[in-house]
Order: structure tokens, then sequence, then C-alpha cells
């Protein structure tokens, strides 16, 4: 992998969470059913709290500072490993957001660990396991809440 | 509450806990009649006998409807069982239901003092003798009704929740209508509940005495197609409307090969069964498949439902296959046990991950993948984790998904201003109040709490009575944003 400087990959991440931010504002303009346009707004919403996120830590990085060191990967309940390609549409559920939500955290986190093992730059690589590790517990949020759905509705 | 126990000094009862006298399980598996009898006389005298007859009684704070429990028990040991059924009634239209489908082990029985050093007293079963007594021997009065208040009131749901609510409003003097949108009244307890459960006759009688009591309930009648909730009040002059039209949209598992033929929802697989008696065929119209080897996906009352009956059906291997462990499943105690005597097979810590299908698009299999119990988490829960490499297919040729059911979005379409929750039920003030965000619109039952009991739903019911009785006097509601 070419040499990537951490402002580079900080663009990099914050592109990825605005897509997804804008992802989720589409879909919940076309959403159908209410509860399922409250849920995407809030994703979107989940989403620009990550990009601040990158943003402190693009601060951070201008002002020659130390990016906080990888605090390791939370270990997902697996419940993203069969989703295959998940989709939504206009007539989604909560149950399919949900696993969309899923699907794409796994996408993510999968892909930083994907780079961080590219790069030779020690500093780089950390901050790809930093992302990875951010992005695991979002999955392990999400997977968390998947549990917790089937829970409640399987009462039954 | 301890104090109170202490108080009590439960002392050993001199009779064991009276057995439910059963249809043997090898010989039930294959017929559709009720697999439990009933006490005889002899065995609830003995079992009422039992209960200590507290100064605190727990066992009331235990019933979600609150039922006299102690008073009762003293009736039927006073052998006056239509004063007993009189007492339940005070607190419960449907004894004979809730003596057989409520999960009492988990409520007034779970506290019964008895219960702390013995079994507990067999409250759902006694509350069942007194039910079917006036069954067989007849008797009992219809419910006195206060005069007429020219108010009117719909009712969208002849379910338990629905009839309970019904019941309660005419009582008061309010006119009501319950529009039900099957064939037959009962929701539930007539589509859902399998006859080897539930007699549907029992729910007939129930119906027959709110209709005579002046209840009307239009059948075929889906509000939000034929009429709106708006409709109803303003061109048919309805003063408040109650909606407990239950969930009864089936959630799927979302995996590849969910549309397979040979894939059900519970909810038709029960359906076809029980209300178009299926099981019947060709006595009645509705055909049903007959499958070998059928797995039932989830763990609750549904699921054992749904499984039992593909048994009964025919099938030669019928599984339950859920995602933790037993201890875990939601079902009643006394219906696992039903299905495990009765031959049904548990694939547990199982999740599956795509139905397989035979070149004719029919179900040949399942892939499931084994789960395992986590390290609790902050809550104290052990959520199941999925085990790595540990795909396996059972061979299949029908899947039943039971887990669970949602709201039809058909009134959140048609119904402006009425709210809805994350999870897509009706919004409402508080389960208490039942008041929706729509002026004179209440809710309750499983379209606000999502699929949840019998009595819970006719707990449901009376507070919706109670809270639109009020409102037609004072004309007061409230409002999301001050509250």
């Amino acid at each position: 992998m070419e040499d990537i400087t951490l402002k580079e990959i900080i663009d990099y991440a914050k592109i990825n969470e605005d897509n997804a931010r804008q992802f989720y504002l589409n879909a919940a303009e076309h959403a159908k059913r209410d509860n399922v346009k409250t849920f995407l707004l809030a994703l979107a919403k989940q989403e620009q709290t990550h990009i601040d996120r990158l943003n402190e830590l693009d601060k951070i990085v201008d002002k020659g500072g130390r990016i906080p060191k990888p605090h390791g990967i939370v270990k997902p309940l697996g419940y993203a490993e069969h989703l295959g390609n998940v989709t939504i549409d206009a007539d989604a559920d909560y149950q399919q957001v949900l696993k969309f939500a899923m699907a794409r955290e796994k996408e993510a986190l999968e892909s930083y660990q994907k780079y961080a093992k590219l790069v030779d730059d020690k500093k780089a690589k950390d901050l790809f396991l930093l992302l990875a590790g951010e992005e695991s517990e979002h999955l392990r949020g999400f997977e968390n809440q998947y549990d917790d759905f089937m829970k409640e509705i399987e009462n039954w | 509450m301890s104090d109170e126990i202490k108080d009590e000094k439960p002392k050993k009862p001199k009779v064991p806990r009276q057995p439910m006298p059963e249809q043997d399980a090898h010989k039930r598996a294959r017929n559709f009649e009720e697999v439990t009898t009933g006490y005889t006389e002899e065995q609830a005298l003995l079992e009422a006998s039992r209960c200590i007859q507290c100064k605190k009684p727990l066992c009331t704070t235990g019933c979600p409807v609150g039922i006299d429990i102690k008073s009762f028990i003293g009736l039927i040991s006073e052998k006056n069982y239509l004063g007993a059924l009189g007492k339940i009634k005070e607190s419960s239209l449907l004894p004979a239901v809730c003596g057989r489908v409520c999960p009492q082990e988990m409520q007034c029985e779970n506290v019964c003092i008895v219960g702390k050093k013995n079994e507990p007293v067999a409250i759902g079963r006694l509350e069942r003798f007194v039910a079917d007594y006036q069954g067989k021997h007849g008797g009992g009065d219809l419910p006195k009704c206060a005069p007429s208040t020219g108010k009117k009131v719909a009712v969208v749901g002849a379910g338990p929740s629905g009839l309970t609510a019904a019941f309660d409003l005419t009582v008061l003097g309010h006119k009501v209508t319950v529009f039900e949108a099957l064939h037959k009244a009962g929701g539930v307890l007539v589509y859902g509940i399998p006859e080897f459960r539930l007699p549907k006759a029992i729910v007939e009688r129930e119906v027959k005495v709110l209709e005579a009591m002046g209840v009307e309930i239009k059948l075929n009648y889906v509000i939000g197609k034929i009429k709106t909730i708006d409709q109803l009040m303003q061109e048919d002059g309805y003063d408040a409307v109650y909606v407990c039209n239950g969930a009864g949209l089936p959630w799927f598992m979302g995996v590849p090969g969910e549309n397979l033929n040979g894939v059900f929802s519970a909810n038709e697989f029960l359906t076809r069964s029980n209300l178009m008696k299926a099981f019947d065929f060709p006595n009645y119209e509705t055909p049903i498949k007959k499958f070998k080897n059928v797995a039932v996906v989830g763990g609750g009352n549904v699921a054992m439902d749904a499984v039992r009956t593909a048994l009964r059906l025919g099938a030669e291997n019928a599984y339950i296959v859920y995602r933790r462990s037993k201890d875990e499943l939601p079902a009643r105690a006394e219906e696992i046990e039903h299905a495990g005597h009765e031959g049904v097979k548990f694939q547990l810590l199982t999740a599956p991950v795509r139905v397989i299908g035979n070149d004719e698009g029919w179900v040949s299999g399942m892939e499931c993948l084994q789960m395992e119990l986590g390290e609790p988490d902050d809550s104290g829960r052990r959520r199941p984790v999925a085990k790595k490499g540990s795909e396996f297919v059972m061979e299949l040729d029908a899947v039943i998904v039971s887990i669970g059911t949602s709201s039809n979005p058909l009134l959140f379409q048609t119904t402006p201003g009425l709210g809805q929750t994350k999870k897509g039920y009706i919004e409402v003030e508080s389960e208490e109040s039942c008041r929706t965000t729509k002026k004179g619109v209440f809710a309750g039952g499983d379209i606000v709490t999502g699929a949840a009991t019998v009595i819970l739903a006719m707990g449901a019911g009376r507070n919706a009575a109670k809270n639109i009785d009020k409102y037609l006097k004072d004309g007061e509601w409230w409002s999301k944003e001050n509250a």
C-alpha cells in the first residue's frame, strides 16, 4: 500500500460515515413506516456523532497531538456473519434496518482491519486499528439491539 | 412482602397438589382432543382444601386482573361453584379460557404462600373447574347493566382484550359494537390457540354471553379497509374507539430461502388448522399439507402450539429450533413438558441461517449455526453467541417461523394522528390509560405491548373500558407535548 497520511485515513473514514449518514437520511425520506423512518433518522444522527468523533481526531492530527491508542476489538456475537447481501427499501421494517446496520458496521470493521494489515507505518496502523475498534463497538451495539429485539418479539 | 409471608406461617397441606388428568401422551399426540381433561369435583374439593385462606393473600397481587382468588377458592370448598365463578367474573370475563392458557406458574401460583414450602395451590385448575362446571350444568345470570348512557363505543378486534372491554363498557351502560376482521369472534383464542389446548366451543359460549348482553359483533369487517377510524367517529357517531386488533403481522427470520414452498408463518399454519379446521379436512374445505420432518423456529407458546399441531397432522419428526437454551425458552413450562412427552425434539442453541430448497422449489432442509451463551453482560443477560464453523444442515420438508409478530400497518396508514412506537406498535400515554395520540381513540393489548398473554390483553381491555367511561363523562384528553 502506498504511504498514507493520518489525515487521509481520517478523511476516508469521514467519507464512509457521511455516506452512511446520507444513506440513512435518504432511506428515511422514502420509508413508508413511520417507526422505521424514525429509526433511520436516529441512525443518521448516530453516524453524525461518528463524524464528530473523527473531526476531533482530525484536530488532534492538525495540532500534531497523539492519536489515542487502539482499544482493541469488541468481540462480536456473530449475528452479522451470515447476513448475505442485505438491502433495504421503502417497505423495510425495523428488523431489516437493524440487519442492514449490522452488515454495514461489519463491512467497515473488516475494511479497517484489512487496511491496518496493509500499511507499514505504525501510526497509520494504529489509527486504522483504533477505527476498527470503534466500528466493532458499533457492530456489537447493533447486535445487542438485535438480540434485545428478538428476545422481545419471541416471547410469544 | 417478606413480613407478610412470615405472618402467614404456611402449614404443610394435608393433601398433595392434585395432578391434572390428561390424555396419554402417545395417544393425544395424534388427535386434536383436549390434552387435559379437567378436575373432577372430588379433586377440585381436595385441591381447594389446600388453600390456607391467608389473611394477606399474595395470589391476588400476582394476578394481572386482580381476581379475588382466596374468596373463590373458599366458595369452592363450600361447594358453591357458581358463586365461585361469579367471584372470578367480578374481575375476569373468561375464566374457562384463563384457567387453561394463563401462565399461572409465573403469576398467582408463583406467589402463593403454600408454594413457599410446598407446591402452590393449583389456582388455574380450580378456575377452570368452576367455569367448566357452569358449562356442563348451566346456571349463572347475565350481569346487570347500568341504564343506557346513549354513548356509542366501537371496539376494533374481537380478541380477549376487545371482548373484555366490550363486556365492561356494556355493563357501564354504553352501546358497544365490536368490529372483527375474521369470520369468527375470539381473535387469538380461535385462530391461534389449538383445539387441543382450548376447545373453541368455550370461546363461542363466552361470545354468546356478550351478544345476549346486547353487544353487536360485526364479522368480516376490516377497519382501515371497509371503514376508517375517522369514519366511525365522524360519520357513524361513535363517541370513542378502542383499538385492540392485536399484532397479527408475523415476523420472519430474513434469511435466504424463506420464500420457498413449505415455509409458513406460525400464524398461517395455525389459522389454517384452527380457524379453518384444516385438521378435519375434507369435512372442512381448507387443506393443509402433511409434512414428514417439520421444524418450528421459536420457543414461545405459539411455537409449542405449532409444533404440536404439526405432530398431530402426521409429522414423523417435529423439532423446536431455538437460539437459546432450555432455561430461556419463553413458553410455559407445562407446554414445554407436554410437547416433550408427545415426542417433540428440541434443537436448542441453534440459529437458522438459510432455508434450502429442492429443484421444485420446496423446502429440503435448513442450514443452522450452533450458538453458545456468552458471559453475562452489564444487565446480567447471557446473549447467544454464534459458534464459528458450527454450520450444520437439518433435513426438513417444512419450516414454520414462530419468532413473533408485529402490527399491521393498515391502521396507521388510514388513521391520521395515530402515533407509532419505534417497534411499530400504537403509541399510548401509558398502558394504564390506553389513550393514544388521537383524541377519543384508545388502544391496548398486543397492538400496544407487542405479543403478550391472554390475561394481560384482558387486563388492558379492562383498563381501556374504565378510561373510556371516564372520557365519555369528562371529555378530557392528554397532550403529548405536556406529558
